[in-house]
């Protein structure tokens, strides 16, 4: 059984190209080579609020089924900490496992 | 109709068993295995005409009573199921088979049908006929040492007869028809193989080809038209000279077109050829400037008025030249049109043509896709994907085809 993640990004019409490699890359580096990574392209998904949404209200529902969701908003300078812990927690409820990923801006 | 179909060794169909009603809706990705199941069907539809084995896969030339049989795609070399994972072990031992279940209403127990033959010799490896629990013949391939061949040995098992010694027969061809000639097959018998036989042969595909419809037909009504739309004018002359059918046909056609389609008319050319023209406000429209979409719907539309309906009709990509909003359109005629006696397999790509399927029809929409392993086609309904009902419910099920969700639900 190999381990399924699914990928969400802010952008995944178009990032989707670049996050699949990238996070397959990084789940081999945690001894996961033969990880399954999906990248569900939605046209619709654009920017934080919409994505955020969307990831509650459907993603983590549909693939529930799947081993991880993984959130990946951009940093935007803002801290969302407290949000991306929220943002769990309510994943958890609908029976679904997802991590955000805190990412820093460069100063 | 068929009810249950099973096939084994056939393209990436390595093993598909399949429950099948009136209406029968393919869905997933290119390469998934859509299009290969549709060639079984012509496979089965070969043995029905009682072509040789050779003939069905690699095809025939137009003969005196028969048309041109196209040969199935890549021919006797490519229908057989490569795995991915295995060596290709001697090819001299595969074996395709096909085993169907065929429901009639003249006859109240089930017709069952089973062939196995070899692509690469052309022949039939084993092929049996069975009414309910009754065997009817079944008979295998065997090697006759004095005369060097091969032939099927057949037990006939007659209905209220003696045992009859072995039958020999060719084995370049089904046994279905190679019986019926033999005189020592009695009356009951002889009427459950000729069903068998029509209900495989009697199969149409459609897919109509826009440059077809456009162009003349001939000058006397048909009862079929062609399965790229040959003589669609020739068939809708006989419909509009019924004014009920005529009606019929029109209100399908008055839903497709946002102006208003007052009638259909055929014109005549210089020998009394025939062409297909619509009337929109005072005005004939006719096949040559009319739209791809508009034609293909009319000539799909068109098929289901057949004075000589088959029993089962195909369709690949419905969506073809139709306008999302009227998807919904052609979803509701093909399940309307679709019964028991007519029974409708259709393929699409198209997420909306899903979205206007209700919940009973998900047990007969097939969820296609390839096995990342072996490079087998899987073939699922719908109502059985892991969790489907329940997200169809709260979720459009085009969103989930259109994402790729039911290539990931396990």
């Amino acid at each position: 059984m190999s381990f399924n993640v699914v990928v969400i990004g802010e952008d995944p019409t178009h990032n989707g190209y670049i996050l699949k490699p990238l996070i397959s890359r990084m789940l081999q580096e945690c001894g996961k080579p033969n990880a399954n990574v999906v990248v569900p392209p939605n046209q619709k998904a654009k920017g934080y609020e919409h994505v955020k949404a969307l990831l509650i209200e459907q993603i983590v529902d549909r693939y529930r089924h799947f081993d991880l969701s993984l959130f990946l908003p951009d940093a935007d300078g803002k801290d969302r900490s407290g949000e991306f812990e929220r943002l769990e927690e309510q994943a958890s409820e609908k029976g679904g496992e997802a991590i955000v990923l805190r990412c820093r801006s460069r100063s | 109709m068929i009810t249950q179909i099973k096939i084994v060794g056939f393209k990436s169909l390595a093993d598909v068993d399949l429950t099948l009603g009136s209406f029968n809706l393919f869905v997933g990705a290119n390469t998934s295995g859509k299009s290969n199941f549709f060639d079984a069907l012509r496979v089965l539809q070969g043995i029905g005409y009682g072509f040789t084995i050779d003939e069905i896969l690699n095809g025939k030339p137009k003969g005196a009573g028969s048309e041109v049989w196209e040969p199935i795609r890549g021919g006797s070399k490519m229908v057989d199921f490569v795995n991915d994972t295995t060596d290709d072990p001697d090819a001299a031992t595969k074996t395709i088979q096909f085993d169907i279940s065929l429901k009639f209403s003249t006859h109240a127990q089930a017709i069952n049908y089973l062939i196995g033959i070899s692509a690469l010799d052309g022949g039939v490896r084993w092929e049996k006929l069975s009414l309910g629990n009754r065997v009817i013949f079944d008979g295998r391939e065997i090697y006759v040492r004095i005369s060097e061949d091969h032939f099927l040995k057949v037990q006939y098992h007659g209905e209220g007869m003696e045992p009859q010694p072995d039958l020999q027969f060719e084995k370049s061809r089904p046994v279905l028809h190679q019986l019926l000639r033999y005189s020592g097959c009695n009356e009951s018998d002889r009427k459950v193989i000729e069903a068998c036989i029509h209900a495989l042969s009697n199969m149409q595909r459609i897919d109509p080809a826009p440059a077809i419809l456009r162009d003349y037909s001939q000058t006397h009504i048909v009862r079929r038209m062609g399965e790229r739309g040959e003589n669609f004018a020739a068939l809708l002359k006989g419909v509009a000279s019924d004014d009920k059918l005529r009606s019929a046909y029109l209100s399908w056609l008055k839903e497709l077109t946002p102006s208003e389609v007052e009638d259909i008319t055929i014109l005549q050319g210089a020998l009394g050829e025939s062409l297909f023209a619509i009337k929109e406000r005072g005005n004939i429209y006719p096949a040559p400037i009319l739209s791809d979409g508009t034609l293909r719907f009319a000539a799909i539309t068109a098929a289901f008025f057949q004075p000589d309906m088959p029993d089962i009709i195909t369709i690949e990509e419905i969506e073809n030249g139709i306008h999302p909003s009227r998807l919904r359109l052609l979803v509701e005629l093909l399940k309307s049109q679709s019964s028991p006696n007519r029974q409708v397999m259709a393929t699409t790509h198209s997420p909306v043509a899903l979205a206007w399927l209700e919940e009973k029809d998900y047990a007969t929409t097939f969820f296609c896709k390839r096995d990342e392993r072996t490079g087998a086609s899987l073939i699922t309904p719908l109502n059985t994907v892991p969790r489907f009902l329940e997200l169809a419910r709260k979720q459009p099920i085009g969103d989930l085809f259109a994402e790729g969700w039911l290539e990931e639900a396990r």
